[in-house]
């Protein structure tokens, strides 16, 4: 089963065209890497699963997205219901300037009003392994939190509003190896529930989080593949050449 | 087909739901009150000028801007005045603004942050509220009589220049906080000394903001009445029309804002237009110099790419 399936899809900032043609499938449930230089239009490419990127005018878009068989282009699409269902994670972890609590309390109170948060918290919370470290702070600033637990929360923000696919922009790169590690196990973990697209940079990282991996160039997917297969044995010749490391 | 995975079964997933269409109608409100206040904010400053050169327009003319006053100010034009101005602001702006911003660079860039610090930046903002009348005196005392300038352009603009201090030393202090501190670390970690950050880094960064403050002191510098009135405006001085350098610094001078009140108040059987013209001409004045500040604004952002 497909999650989201992306056919045609141009996308131009302005005069510059930063997408190119893509057309992908990706799988629910699972974790899906996307690997490529620096440029190759990897960031821009996940900012149109929830449309953040056309808040930019210059930005113009052409082809199809469809979103659990929806096409989000579509102009009954609401933003507001595309972004709950569609979470985003950044680079730099970026909580916002509240409580712990209230961060991820957010989501549901501007959702739902009414709907009583606690339970909700601690499941978050819970599930991203910050609640035994956090449970008698949960009223301190978020920003005071170390990087890798600001990463936590940011996920655990997106979870109380149940989102169907959580996207990843390099969400380790401002990490040690060992928080990385932490965050990965998280990742896996959260697979069971959530469809997780993740941008990296690390072909480590790819390897050893993913089940399926697109290679993208100047624009292009020029690879998709198992994980596996496409690491030992990349059909295309530009894919051996970015993973063994000969540019990039 | 497996089994469908999306959380929700309810088709279409991604339109309006009663919930969502509440927020967004709120949305919609929120838009259209925000844009009827600013409305509601502009029409009476639009309007205050549509009718301040309705009212001056038979007065106006270019000999009106060059011409000194005739017939016990009934007639003629207002140059003194204007010159005076022009004069004043400038003078003051001259020794204000370096002053101000070196100040305020040393606040925040050199003195410790701590008590010290803290108080003497409650105190600038204080300082910007006291009532012009109250340095208009300090001006009278200091330094018409003890500093001996006698009542000259000179005492008057050395007034306005310590009235207007605060309001730049403030603003500037707002322009250098707003650069973000992770560029002064990487100057810093290059070796630079802190004079070399604040030269190169900081100040190009601010400088945008730094001449809001700098509009700001103009428009109400120019605009004063008491401090000048004290320290060095007189009601009539005749000097050559259009002769741009025709007041010296120990000369008294007339201004514009003066001149509106004399002419208002002072002067019987004037032409109803000739106040309205005035003012038109301080406002254009004001305008004038804004328009230069932000056009030197605009120019110093687009020179800052990133
Ligand atoms: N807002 C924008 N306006 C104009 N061009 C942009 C904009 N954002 C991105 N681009 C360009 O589009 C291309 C793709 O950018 P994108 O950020 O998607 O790359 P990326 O693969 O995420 O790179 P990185 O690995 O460095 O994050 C780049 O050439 C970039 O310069
Ligand atoms: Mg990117």
């Amino acid at each position: 089963m497909n999650c989201i399936e992306v056919d045609g899809l141009n996308l131009w900032y302005g005069a510059f065209q930063a997408l190119r043609k893509v057309s992908v499938r990706i799988r629910a449930r699972q974790i899906t890497a996307l690997i490529g230089p620096s440029g190759c239009g990897k960031s821009t490419l996940l900012r149109t699963f929830n449309r953040i990127s056309q808040r930019d005018p210059a930005v113009r878009v052409e082809g199809s997205v469809r979103i659990l068989g929806e096409e989000i282009f579509s102009p009954e699409v609401s933003l507001i219901a595309l972004r709950r269902a569609v979470g985003m994670v950044f680079q730099r972890p970026n909580p916002l300037p509240i409580s712990i609590f209230e961060n991820v309390a957010f989501g549901l109170r501007i959702h739902e009003p009414d709907t009583p948060v606690d339970a909700a918290v601690e499941e978050a919370l819970t599930a991203v392994g910050l609640w035994e470290d956090l449970r008698f702070r949960l009223h301190s600033p978020a920003t005071e939190l170390a990087l890798e637990q600001q990463q936590r929360l940011c996920i655990a923000r997106l979870l109380p509003l149940k989102p169907e696919i959580i996207l990843l922009d390099e969400p380790c790169s401002a990490l040690d190896a060992q928080a990385t590690l932490a965050i990965e196990q998280l990742l896996g973990r959260l697979a069971a529930e959530y469809s997780i697209v993740i941008v990296t940079h690390s072909m480590a990282q790819a390897r050893r989080v993913s089940a399926e991996c697109f290679f993208m160039l100047l624009g292009e997917v020029v690879e998709h593949g198992p994980t596996e297969q496409l690491f030992t044995n990349p059909r295309d010749a530009r894919t051996g050449d970015y993973i063994a490391g000969r540019f990039g | 087909m497996k089994p469908a995975i999306a959380r929700s079964s309810i088709t279409p997933r991604f339109s309006e739901t009663p919930a969502i269409a509440r927020r967004l109608l709120e949305e919609r409100i929120a838009r259209r009150l925000l844009a009827g206040v600013l409305t509601a904010s502009l029409v009476p400053l639009f309007a205050i000028l549509i009718y301040l050169v309705w009212q001056a327009a038979p007065m106006l003319s270019w000999g009106f801007l060059v011409e000194s006053p005739r017939d016990g100010m009934r007639s003629g034009g207002l140059w003194p005045a204007l010159l005076g101005t022009l004069y004043l602001v400038g003078a003051a702006l001259a020794v204000a603004t370096p002053v101000g911003i070196l100040a305020s660079v040393y606040l925040n860039e050199y003195a410790r942050p701590g008590r010290f610090s803290r108080i003497v930046n409650l105190a600038v903002i204080n300082l910007a509220g006291v009532p012009s009348i109250v340095h208009a005196l300090f001006g009278l005392g200091a330094f018409v009589a003890f500093a001996g300038f006698g009542r000259s352009i000179l005492a008057a603009s050395l007034t306005l220049a310590v009235m207007s201090l605060p309001v730049i030393i403030a603003s500037t202090t707002e322009a250098l906080k707003s650069v973000p501190q992770s560029f002064r670390e990487a100057s810093w970690n290059l070796g630079a000394t802190r004079w070399q950050t604040t030269r190169h880094i900081v100040l190009p960064n601010a400088l945008p903001g730094i001449f809001t403050g700098i509009i700001l002191m103009v428009s109400r510098t120019a605009g004063e009445t008491a401090p000048v009135l004290f320290t060095g405006a007189v009601f009539y001085k005749s000097i050559a029309g259009g002769d741009l350098f025709a007041y010296n610094l120990l000369d008294q001078c007339m201004a514009l804002s003066v001149h509106l009140f004399t002419v208002s108040t002072q002067v019987p059987n004037v032409p109803e237009a000739l106040p309205y013209a005035i003012a038109v001409v301080l406002v254009a004045t004001v305008l004038g110099v804004n328009a230069l500040s932000i056009a030197l604004r605009v120019y110093l952002r687009s020179r800052k790419n990133w």
